[in-house]
C-alpha cells in the first residue's frame, strides 16, 4: 500500500460509499483465523470478546508484550520493519493464547487497515509517530504513543489536531502520571505547602557519544526504508537501529533531552501548575554536542526558563540509575529528579519518591480544603488506557498535556541548536522575534510521507 | 551545533560542484534551511530533480519564508514524477501556497492514485474557499478508490475553512458529511467540525447528540463539555436532563462533577432517587464535588445502607465535598447517629482533616462499641489536639484490650508529635498515678512532646525506683534533641552499672555534641567527649561523631588511635570519611592521617580509598 491508502474504519456500507472497497487492499493479506479458541469466546475467565479492546503493536518498543498480558485486551497483530522481532512478537502472543492468529506486518499501514483494531500501540523511533498517530487517528483508531510525542513541534500540533479532529482515545507514554508519590508532591506544590514557587530544579539522564561508525549492507529481514521513513535517507549501521543509540541522532530524535527528559518536564509541568499556561516563556539553553561520530544530538545540557508568573526551571543532565554522562564538561549536574522550591520549604520528586522539608509536608493528606486534586488514575498506564477506550473517556495523558509537555523539550533543543535566549509563545507556538527559530519548527518529511 | 551567515559563494558552488560528496550537499542544504533566504532558492531549485538531495532540497525550501521558495516549488511540479512530485506537493501543503492551489487542482485528476492523492492533502492544507472548493468538484466525479482521500482531505480542509472564519462554507461540507450515508468514522469526524463551526448552534448538537443513541457523538460532546478548552455552559443540559437517556444524564452528571458545577446538584439528588444504580453511584461521584452540608443525611443513606460501590462512592463524597459546614455538620450528627454511621462519619472527618470536629470525635471514645472507640482513636492521630489527650490517656490505662491500648498509645504519641510541648501538661498530671506499663509508655510520650516541663521531669524520673521507668527515662533522654539534656547524659554515662545503658546515654551525648552548628565549638565538645569516654566502645561513638562531622583539624586528636588495635579501623574509617567530605584545601591538612590510612589499615577496601584520596590531592600540590 501506498502512504494515502490508510482506509477507513468501521463500515456502514450504504449509498455506493462502501466501506468494503475502501479497506480491500488492505484485506487482501488478511485470512480470517479459522479456530476460534475457548478463550476468545469468554469461557475461561477472560472478558467475552465483545468487553475486550481489540489491539495491535506498532513498533515494539519497550512494553508492547504488557497489552498482551491484560484480560480485557484481544491483541491481533504486531507490524514491525525487523522480521526476526515480528516473528519473536508472534511466538509470544500465539504461545499467550495458544492460537496462531497473531498476525504480523512490515507496513505499519495493514495495521490501520483492518477494520477490527480498535487501537494501536505506538512504539517505534520518535520520527515515525506523528505519521502513524495521524494514520491511525483517521481510521479511528484510539492511540497510546509512547513519548515524546513527536519529533518536531509542527508535527505535534498535527497530531493534536488529527485526534481532536477525529475523537479518539489518545495517551501519551509518560508514566509519571501514574505515580501517586510524585502526584502527591505535585499536590503539595500546587497547593501551596511549600508557600510561592520560586524555582524547579530538574536532573535527567544526559545523552552520550559515539565514534563513527562503518557503513554496513542491510542485513536480511530489516526493510531499511521503512525503518527510515520520513526521515532523512542514511546508510545502515547496526547502531543506528539499536534503542537507544537513534535516540542520540537528530534525523530521528531530539536526543535524551526529549527521549528520556519528558518524564520530568511533564511533572515539572504538572508541579509548576502550567497545564493551561498561557503567555511568553524564556528560554536559554545550552548543549555540548559531539565533535564527530553517528550521534549528533547534545550529551551534556543547561536549560533555563523563565515561566509567566516569574517562575524558574533550571534543567541539568545528571548521572546515576545507570544513565548518562557528564564526561566533557565540568559543567553542574542536579539530581535525578524533580526539586520544587518554595518561599517556605520544598518538595523533591522521583519515581517511586517524593520527599519535602519540612518533613511534616509528608504527613499532609489533601482534602477538601485544598483547591488542587490531579487526576490520579489508579494503577498502571496501560490498564487506565484500556479502561478510557472502552469507556471513551480522556486519559490521564490527552495530546494537549503530551504536546505541551514534548514542546518544553523542543525549545529547548531549539535554543541549544541556535546557543541563544528564545522567548516562546505558548499561545501562538511561535517564538518572539526569531524567524531562524520559527524555521526549527517544522522538518519536511522524505517523500512519500506526509502529515 | 550553532549556526553562522554563509558565504554565499562557497555555499552556491558546494551545492552544485559534482565533486563534493553527497552528505556535505546535505549538511549544506540543512544549514541554508535555518539561515537561508530566496538567494539561496534559485540553487536549491536545482536539486528538487535530484534522488539523492531532492528531500534535503526540500527541508530548506519548505523553512525559507518568501514566495520565491514557493514559486521555485511550483515550477518544479510539470518536470517531476512519482516520489519527488509527491514530496514536491506535500511541500507546497506545509507551506500553505495559496498560489499552488490551481497546480494541486489539476494534479487532482492526474493517472497516478498517490500524486492525486498528495495533491488532495495539500488542497487541504492550503484550506482556501478555492482549494476545498476545487477537492469537492473533484469529489463529485470520483471514482470509488479515489473517495477515501478526497473525504479525508474534504474534511480537514473544512477544518481550515473554519479556522480561518469560512464557518458557514466548512459547516456546509460537515453536514454534507454527518450523514447515515457515510461510515461512522467519516460521520463523527464531520460532528466535530460542525461543532467547531457552528458556535451559534454547538448548544443544540451537543443536546441532540446526548439526548441521542450514538455513543461515539455523545461521547465526543461529553469530553467537550467536561473537558474542553472551551466547554459549554451547562445550564441548558442540566434542564433538559431528565428527557436525556441514561448514558447522556451520565455524561451531564459526569460534566458537573469535572467542572464542579454546582447547577448540577439539584439534577444529581434527584439522580439518587432513581432506580438506576449507575445514575445513582454515578450522582454520588457528582455531589463529592459539588455536594453541600445540606446533603449529609442522603450521603449517609448511601454510605451505611447502599451497594458495595455506593458506600464507597458516598464516603468518598463525605471526605472530599468542600463545603466547609459539612463539618460541623458532621460533628452534630456523631453523636446520636447508628455505630455504622458514627463509623462513617467518624472517618471522613478525618480524611477532610476537621480539626474543629476533634472535640465531638474524642467523645467517641467513651462508645460502647470498641469499634467505633477504635476509629476515634485512628481518626485522632489526624485531628486530635490536646484536649482529647486527657480521654485518650484514660483510655490507655483502663482498657483491657490489648488491641485498644495500642491503638492509644499510637495516638496519643501522634497528638504530641503534633502539639509538642503542649501536650505535656496531660501527660505529667497523668504520671503522678501511673504505675506498671503505663508509666514506660507515658514517659515516652512526654519524651515526643518535649520540652522544659518534659525534660524536667525526665532528669528525675532516671532515678525513678522503678527500673522500667528509670530505663524508659534514659532512653527518652538518650533521643533528646537539643543540648539541654547534654550534662545529664554524660552524668549518666559515667555512673549507670548498666554497660548497655551507659553506652546509649555516651551515644546520646556524643550525639548533641556532633549536632552543635558552630564548627569550632563542635570539635571542642568532640574532643572533650574524647577526653571522657571510658571504655573502647565510647571511644569508637566519639571518632566516628568526628568522621561524620569534624574538620580536618580534628585529625590531630584522632592520630593516638592508628596506634590501638582495638581502635585503628574505626579511626581510619573517620579519616576517610573527612577526607572525603572536606573541601581540597582541608583534604591537605588530612594527608599525613591519610597517608597513616594507606599505610596501616588492613582493610583493604579502606587503604584504597585513602590512596585515591590522595592521588586527588596530587594536582593541588603541583
Amino acid at each position: 500500500m501506498k502512504p494515502s491508502s490508510v482506509p477507513m474504519k468501521r463500515s456502514v456500507s450504504t449509498g455506493g460509499f462502501s466501506r468494503r472497497t475502501f479497506i480491500r487492499q488492505a484485506l487482501t493479506t488478511l485470512a480470517a483465523p479459522i479456530v476460534i479458541p475457548g478463550s476468545a469466546l469468554g469461557l475461561s475467565g477472560r472478558a467475552a470478546p465483545s468487553n475486550r479492546v481489540v489491539v495491535a503493536s506498532i513498533g515494539l518498543g519497550f512494553a508492547w508484550d504488557m497489552f498482551v498480558r491484560r484480560q480485557d485486551v484481544q491483541f491481533v497483530a504486531v507490524s514491525d520493519v525487523r522480521k526476526e522481532r515480528r516473528d519473536a512478537a508472534k511466538a509470544l502472543v500465539d504461545e499467550h493464547y495458544g492460537t496462531r492468529d497473531c498476525r504480523v506486518y512490515g507496513d505499519f499501514r495493514e495495521v490501520i487497515g483492518r477494520p477490527d483494531v480498535d487501537a494501536v500501540y505506538v512504539a517505534t523511533p520518535d520520527h515515525w509517530h506523528a505519521v502513524i498517530a495521524i494514520a491511525a487517528a483517521r481510521a479511528g483508531q484510539s492511540i497510546y504513543c509512547q513519548k515524546p510525542l513527536t519529533r518536531t513541534i509542527h508535527e505535534g500540533q498535527a497530531v493534536v489536531a488529527a485526534v481532536r479532529r477525529h475523537g479518539v482515545t489518545f495517551q501519551h507514554g509518560t508514566q509519571q502520571r501514574h505515580d501517586q508519590r510524585m502526584l502527591f508532591g505535585c499536590e503539595l506544590v500546587r497547593n501551596g505547602y511549600i508557600g510561592t514557587l520560586k524555582t524547579v530544579k530538574i536532573g535527567s539522564p544526559a545523552g552520550a557519544t559515539c565514534s563513527p561508525q562503518a557503513t554496513q549492507p542491510v542485513p536480511p529481514g530489516l526493510d531499511w526504508q521503512m525503518w527510515l521513513g520520513p526521515a532523512p535517507w542514511a546508510p545502515f549501521t547496526p547502531l543506528r537501529i539499536a534503542s537507544h543509540p537513534w535516540y542520540h541522532i537528530s534525523d530521528y530524535s531530539m536526543g535524551y533531552i526529549a527521549g528520556w527528559g519528558v518524564h520530568h518536564a511533564d511533572s515539572a509541568v504538572q508541579g509548576s501548575g502550567l497545564d493551561d499556561m498561557r503567555g511568553f516563556v524564556k528560554i536559554d539553553a545550552r548543549g555540548i554536542f559531539p565533535k564527530d561520530g553517528l550521534f549528533d544530538n547534545p550529551y551534556r545540557w543547561q536549560m533555563h526558563y523563565t515561566f509567566p508568573g516569574g517562575v524558574t526551571w533550571h534543567w541539568t543532565d545528571c548521572e546515576g540509575d545507570g544513565f548518562g554522562s557528564s564526561a566533557g564538561s565540568d559543567w553542574p549536574q542536579h539530581k535525578m529528579g524533580i526539586l520544587f522550591e518554595g518561599s517556605e520549604g520544598w518538595v523533591f520528586i522521583w519515581r517511586g519518591v517524593v520527599d519535602a522539608h519540612p518533613k511534616s509536608l509528608l504527613d499532609v493528606k489533601i482534602g477538601p480544603r485544598d483547591k488542587v486534586h490531579l487526576n490520579r488514575p489508579g494503577g498502571e498506564p496501560i490498564p487506565h488506557f484500556i479502561d478510557c477506550v472502552k469507556r471513551r473517556l480522556e486519559t490521564c495523558a490527552p495530546v494537549e498535556v503530551a504536546h505541551r509537555s514534548t514542546n518544553m523539550c523542543s525549545i529547548a533543543a531549539i535554543s541549544m541548536l541556535l546557543n541563544r535566549p528564545l522567548v516562546w509563545d505558548t499561545v501562538k507556538e511561535r517564538f518572539i522575534g526569531d524567524e531562524d527559530a520559527n524555521r526549527l519548527r517544522s522538518r519536511a518529511l522524505r517523500e512519500p510521507w506526509r502529515l | 551545533m550553532p549556526l553562522d551567515a554563509p558565504p554565499w559563494n562557497t555555499v552556491s558552488s558546494a551545492l552544485l560542484s559534482a565533486q563534493a560528496p553527497i552528505p556535505a550537499k546535505r549538511f549544506v542544504c540543512e544549514n541554508l534551511s535555518v539561515i537561508g533566504s530566496a538567494r539561496g532558492v534559485p540553487v536549491l531549485a536545482e536539486l528538487l530533480p535530484d534522488r539523492q538531495l531532492s528531500h534535503a532540497a526540500r527541508v530548506a525550501l519548505e523553512r525559507i519564508p518568501g514566495p520565491q521558495a514557493g514559486e521555485a516549488l511550483r515550477s518544479a511540479l510539470p518536470h517531476l514524477a512519482g516520489r519527488l512530485k509527491i514530496g514536491v506537493i506535500n511541500s507546497l501543503g506545509t507551506r500553505r501556497d495559496r498560489s499552488a492551489a490551481g497546480p494541486l487542482t489539476k494534479l487532482l485528476n492526474d493517472a497516478d492514485r498517490e500524486i492525486s492523492a498528495a495533491a488532495a492533502a495539500a488542497l487541504a492544507s492550503l484550506g482556501t474557499i478555492e482549494s476545498v472548493r476545487g477537492l469537492r468538484e473533484f469529489s463529485q466525479a470520483a471514482a470509488e478508490a479515489q473517495q477515501e482521500f478526497v473525504v479525508t482531505a474534504l474534511l480537514t480542509g473544512a477544518e481550515r475553512l473554519a479556522q480561518q472564519g469560512h464557518d458557514a462554507e466548512a459547516a456546509e461540507i460537515f453536514r454534507q458529511y454527518h450523514s447515515s450515508a457515510y461510515p461512522a468514522s467519516i460521520r463523527l469526524t464531520a460532528f466535530i467540525g460542525l461543532l467547531e463551526a457552528q458556535a451559534d448552534a454547538r448548544s443544540d448538537l451537543i443536546s441532540r447528540a446526548l439526548a441521542g443513541d450514538d455513543d461515539e457523538e455523545r461521547s465526543v460532546v461529553a469530553r467537550m463539555i467536561s473537558r474542553g478548552p472551551k466547554p459549554a455552559p451547562l445550564e441548558r443540559f442540566i434542564s433538559e436532563f431528565q428527557g436525556y437517556p441514561l448514558a447522556g444524564q451520565l455524561a451531564v452528571l459526569d460534566a458537573c462533577r469535572v467542572r464542579a458545577d454546582a447547577e448540577g446538584r439539584t439534577a444529581a439528588l434527584n439522580a439518587l432517587r432513581t432506580q438506576e444504580p449507575r445514575l445513582r453511584l454515578a450522582a454520588l461521584r457528582t455531589l463529592a464535588a459539588i455536594g453541600r452540608a445540606e446533603d449529609l443525611s442522603a450521603l449517609l443513606r448511601f454510605a451505611t445502607e447502599g451497594s458495595e460501590e455506593e458506600k464507597l462512592a458516598a464516603c468518598s463524597g463525605l471526605a472530599a465535598i468542600p463545603d466547609k459546614q459539612l463539618d460541623a455538620a458532621m460533628a452534630r450528627q456523631l453523636g446520636a447517629a447508628s455505630p455504622e454511621a458514627q463509623l462513617v462519619l467518624i472517618q471522613a472527618l478525618a480524611a477532610r482533616g476537621a480539626t474543629e470536629a476533634s472535640r465531638a470525635v474524642g467523645e467517641c471514645l467513651a462508645n460502647s462499641s470498641e469499634v467505633v472507640r477504635e476509629a476515634a482513636l485512628e481518626a485522632l492521630s489526624a485531628i486530635g489536639g490536646v484536649d482529647e489527650a486527657p480521654a485518650i490517656i484514660h483510655l490507655l490505662r483502663s482498657t483491657a484490650s490489648r488491641s485498644l491500648r495500642e491503638n492509644a498509645r499510637t495516638t496519643l504519641q501522634a497528638v504530641a508529635d503534633r502539639v509538642g510541648p503542649h501536650c505535656a501538661p496531660p501527660v505529667l498530671a497523668a504520671l503522678k498515678d501511673a504505675r506498671g506499663t503505663l508509666r514506660p509508655i507515658l514517659l515516652q510520650i512526654l519524651g515526643t512532646a518535649a520540652g522544659d516541663q518534659a525534660l524536667e521531669y525526665l532528669r528525675a524520673a532516671v532515678r525513678d525506683p522503678d527500673p522500667a521507668a528509670s530505663e524508659a527515662a534514659l532512653r527518652v533522654l538518650a533521643d533528646w534533641t537539643d543540648r539541654e539534656a547534654a550534662s545529664e547524659l554524660l552524668r549518666l554515662a559515667r555512673t549507670c552499672d548498666n554497660p548497655n545503658l551507659s553506652l546509649l546515654a555516651f551515644r546520646g551525648y556524643v550525639r548533641l555534641c556532633g549536632a552543635e552548628p558552630n564548627a569550632g565549638e563542635r570539635h571542642r565538645l568532640l574532643a572533650e567527649a574524647l577526653g571522657l569516654a571510658q571504655t573502647v566502645a565510647h571511644k569508637r561513638l566519639v571518632i566516628q561523631a568526628l568522621g561524620d562531622s569534624g574538620s580536618a583539624s580534628s585529625a590531630q586528636a584522632l592520630e593516638p588511635f592508628f596506634d590501638d588495635p582495638d581502635l585503628i579501623e574505626v579511626t581510619s574509617l573517620a579519616v576517610v570519611t573527612m577526607a572525603a567530605n572536606a573541601d581540597v584545601q582541608d583534604r591537605d591538612a588530612l594527608r599525613p592521617a591519610l597517608r597513616k590510612v594507606a599505610q596501616r589499615s588492613a582493610n583493604d577496601d579502606m587503604a584504597e580509598r585513602a590512596r585515591k584520596l590522595l592521588h586527588q590531592l596530587e594536582p593541588v600540590r603541583k
